[in-house]
């Protein structure tokens, strides 16, 4: 997965979970979600970082399953196939696999893209305007940066004596002061260093669409659309 | 040539010494005010700025530089200097083409690079023959590894991909940072930033380096393996640097480590240019410390003056009154104005016992042990100065210090240790001043900055009497006039002076700086000190602070600190 094409990933899997929006089957969403596994333990993501993005999200799936095991508004919805006779576990685990299966896809593509990569790509493929481009670059490096300032502000009002808790807008204020100062004096330095207006760059990373980018692109959600109709 | 202004040169310099003839050996020419010739004296490679009238009001009212005129010749490395807000470093953005862009308006003159309006460059081929280096290396990357980042540079100047390889190759080759090439750049040393920086100016191939203060975060060592690069980039590729900065030591050399890299020095003051041509280590340079610049023979504190002593500390330009909350107005302390036979002691004060004390403290960051078995005692009425270089665990200790960090081991401060005090009780026990004042503030006015602190500290009959003393802190602070303002709107020495003084006010036993004079001019700083000397040798406050700066350190320190590897070691 970490080879192929950021761009035609991205489209591949978004057009996959697209396609299993359109699908009512458990089965499907759940075995969208196994595969999305496989993948990244092929790809060989880090455990820990599934684990951050998959975890939040198998906690809310968890309460949608039950919210949807009672209070499921009709109590004979769906409860068509062999495996599910209890409809209000079908309507569950549609849901919540569901969920499950989007969060899969997401995990997969971030983990096993680098985001500049990706954005490089649209820039050279898809002509994403190089301001646009860099600008999503930069701001991206911003955020461990504001994780350290958002620290050092509240040790600074516990050094004042001061409260202040986890979201508080006293917090919010300095950082956001920060924040425009951040954003004008990276503006200044991209421009010392000739990034203009004009979009007369050169590119030194290729990015192409080969056969395998393509495949996967088209095959992805093809499969999912086989696999749907198969179960369902 | 119009004249100017007396300017502190011992040796008759003013408008007779300033002429376009002086450039001709000092790389910089001409002068002030709207006479300024030498700005077409210089070759047609030079830059010049030209009768130059620059506010950072839309309307152009206050201006920053008023019928300004400066030429800068080629291949020469030259370093402006002054005090703070004398409008070095407005000129050298305008010199980029960054202002009036960014900021502020340009209501009259020109700027130009060999006869090119430089504003009128585009970005992309600006860049090729005007670079420019930032004061904070954290704010200059767009891009996460030094390899990307000097792709990026070269991408934007259409340089072709061929190319691009051997010019990255080169470039890190030069700053010897090629160990540095996919480390992510959030993860670097300030030192190690700025070199990155230096490399896609080399990579750029910029024909002139403009430098903001381009040390003021680094440690000595990395500072001077800088200018030592930049000195050859003048002598071995012909480059042009005009280096803006308040300390001059590791441009001109001050010991057999740090070799003279400048060819010249320009002074400026209030209103323009006050002296160019400067040749380093001449006779004219002693007149540099009364423009607020700090040079290598020059100490912080008279050598007669021990450690501690008011007499150590006269600025010898006005500087503000610092008075603190709650002290008796009779003992206001007056640390600029009073002249040197009024300190309250010349003699070294007496050691007094230990009140605060670090047993076998480690500390982890990021899960990482980065300081163990850590042991020191201080003194009541002591200065006690941490040195380091980067990243090697200053602020992790005074952060642990003023209970920031978790620790392994002890640490009591007035007798209590710090892991045990109550967090709203931790403050009138332990001050801690950041680095960067803008760190501290925590209110949206001058005036509630300060009155935060003394609601905090308490113990005032009403609020009508908590404004009165909050009006005389800062009127002694020089900052009443600015009460309703931003305390982000300030100067930077403003910015420090409030921090200080809303710190003061809880009236803690143990103050912790952390860099307290970073990117001071010598006025500011001399009266920063001035004044916490003037309460460690009085009210018997204990001073711990972290510095890169050895002479500050050795200027005013009772006991001085190397933390090196891990471990705290006596100097």
């Amino acid at each position: 997965m970490r080879r192929l094409n950021p761009v035609c990933k991205f489209f591949g899997i978004l057009a996959t979970a697209v396609v299993l929006s359109l699908f009512y089957v458990p089965m499907l969403n759940l075995g969208v979600f196994a595969a999305c596994l496989l993948a990244a333990a092929c790809s060989r993501v880090p455990l820990r970082h599934a684990c951050a993005i998959l975890l939040p999200a198998l906690l809310i799936a968890v309460g949608m399953f039950f919210s949807a095991y009672h209070f499921s508004a009709d109590t004979a919805m769906g409860a068509h196939s062999g495996m599910f006779t209890d409809a209000r576990v079908w309507n569950g685990l549609l849901l919540a696999g569901r969920l499950m299966g989007f969060a899969g896809l997401g995990m997969l593509f971030t983990l096993t893209t680098n985001q500049i990569d990706f954005i490089r790509a649209l820039n050279t493929q898809l002509k994403l305007p190089a301001r646009f481009a860099y600008g999503i670059i930069a701001a991206w490096g911003m955020f461990p940066r504001m994780a350290r300032e958002y620290s050092k502000t509240r040790s600074s009002f516990r050094a004042r004596g001061l409260r202040a808790g986890f979201v508080s807008p006293a917090l919010l204020l300095p950082l956001l002061v920060k924040s425009v100062r951040w954003s004008e004096s990276m503006a200044v330095a991209m421009e010392s260093k000739g990034f203009g207006e004009t979009d007369t760059r050169s590119h030194y990373y290729e990015f192409r669409a080969k056969a395998a980018d393509i495949a996967f692109a088209v095959l992805a959600p093809a499969a999912v659309v086989m696999a749907g109709v198969w179960l369902g | 040539m119009s004249s100017c202004p007396n300017n502190g040169f011992s040796d008759g310099v003013g408008a007779g010494a300033i002429d376009a003839g002086s450039g001709s050996s000092g790389g910089c020419r001409d002068n002030v005010g709207a006479g300024g010739g030498g700005a077409d004296a210089v070759d047609g490679a030079g830059l010049s700025l030209a009768k130059v009238a620059f506010s950072y009001h839309m309307d152009g009212e206050q201006p920053a530089l008023s019928g300004f005129s400066v030429s800068f010749a080629p291949r020469e490395l030259t370093v402006v200097t002054g005090a703070s807000g004398c409008g070095k470093s407005t000129m050298l953005y305008l010199a980029a083409g960054i202002y009036p862009k960014y900021a502020g308006s340009l209501t009259s003159g020109t700027v130009r690079l060999g006869g090119e309006d430089v504003a009128g460059i585009p970005p992309e081929r600006r860049a090729a023959l005007i670079g420019m280096m930032f004061q904070n290396p954290d704010l200059q990357f767009c891009m996460d590894t030094a390899e990307s980042e000097l792709i990026f540079c070269l991408e934007n100047i259409s340089i072709e991909r061929g190319e691009i390889d051997a010019r990255v190759e080169d470039a890190l080759e030069f700053c010897g940072i090629g160990h540095l090439r996919r480390r992510r750049l959030d993860t670097l040393s300030g030192g190690e930033k700025q070199k990155v920086a230096l490399a896609c100016l080399v990579a750029l191939d910029s024909q002139w380096l403009l430098l903001d203060e381009p040390f003021a975060n680094i440690d000595a060592a990395s500072a001077s393996e800088l200018a030592s690069r930049l000195g050859r980039l003048v002598r071995e590729r012909g480059k042009s640097v005009i280096a803006v900065d308040h300390k001059l030591d590791v441009w001109i050399g001050a010991d057999e480590q740090r070799p003279c890299v400048a060819n010249s020095i320009t002074v400026f003051g209030k209103g323009g240019i006050m002296k160019t041509g400067i040749r380093p280590h001449s006779a004219e340079m002693n007149g540099l410390p009364a423009q607020g610049v700090d040079i290598p023979a020059e100490r912080y504190r008279p050598p007669d003056a021990p450690a501690g002593t008011v007499a150590a500390h006269m600025p010898t330009a006005p500087a503000p009154t610092f008075v603190i909350a709650g002290s008796d107005p009779q003992s206001t302390r007056d640390v600029a104005a009073a002249p040197a036979h009024t300190a309250a002691s010349t003699t070294p004060a007496p050691a007094r016992e230990t009140f605060h004390r670090l047993d076998d403290v480690g500390v982890d960051a990021g899960g990482v042990p980065v300081l163990s078995g850590l042991c020191a005692s201080m003194g009541a009425g002591r200065i006690h100065a941490v040195l380091g270089a980067s990243g090697s665990g200053k602020s992790t200790l005074l952060e642990a210090i003023c209970g920031f960090r978790p620790y392994r081991g002890s640490i009591r401060a007035a007798g209590g240790e710090v892991s045990r005090i109550p967090k709203r009780q931790l403050c009138r026990t332990v001050g801690f001043v950041f680095q960067n004042p803008q760190d501290q503030f925590v209110a949206s006015t001058v005036l509630g900055e300060v009155l935060t602190g003394m609601k905090a500290r308490g113990g005032f009959a009403g609020e009508a009497a908590c404004l009165a003393e909050a009006e005389r802190v800062l009127r002694g602070a020089g900052l009443w006039r600015y009460r309703m303002l931003s305390p982000y709107m300030l100067s930077q020495g403003e910015q420090r002076r409030l921090a200080l003084a809303a710190l003061l006010v809880y009236r803690c036993p143990l103050l912790v700086c952390d860099e307290p004079t970073y990117a001071q001019d010598l006025f500011s700083l001399r009266s920063v000190m001035g004044m916490l000397s003037e309460l460690v040798e009085n009210d018997g406050l204990t001073l711990l602070m972290s510095t890169h700066d050895e002479k500050l350190a050795r200027d005013y320190a009772h006991h001085i600190w190397r933390l090196d590897g891990g471990m705290l070691c006596e100097d």
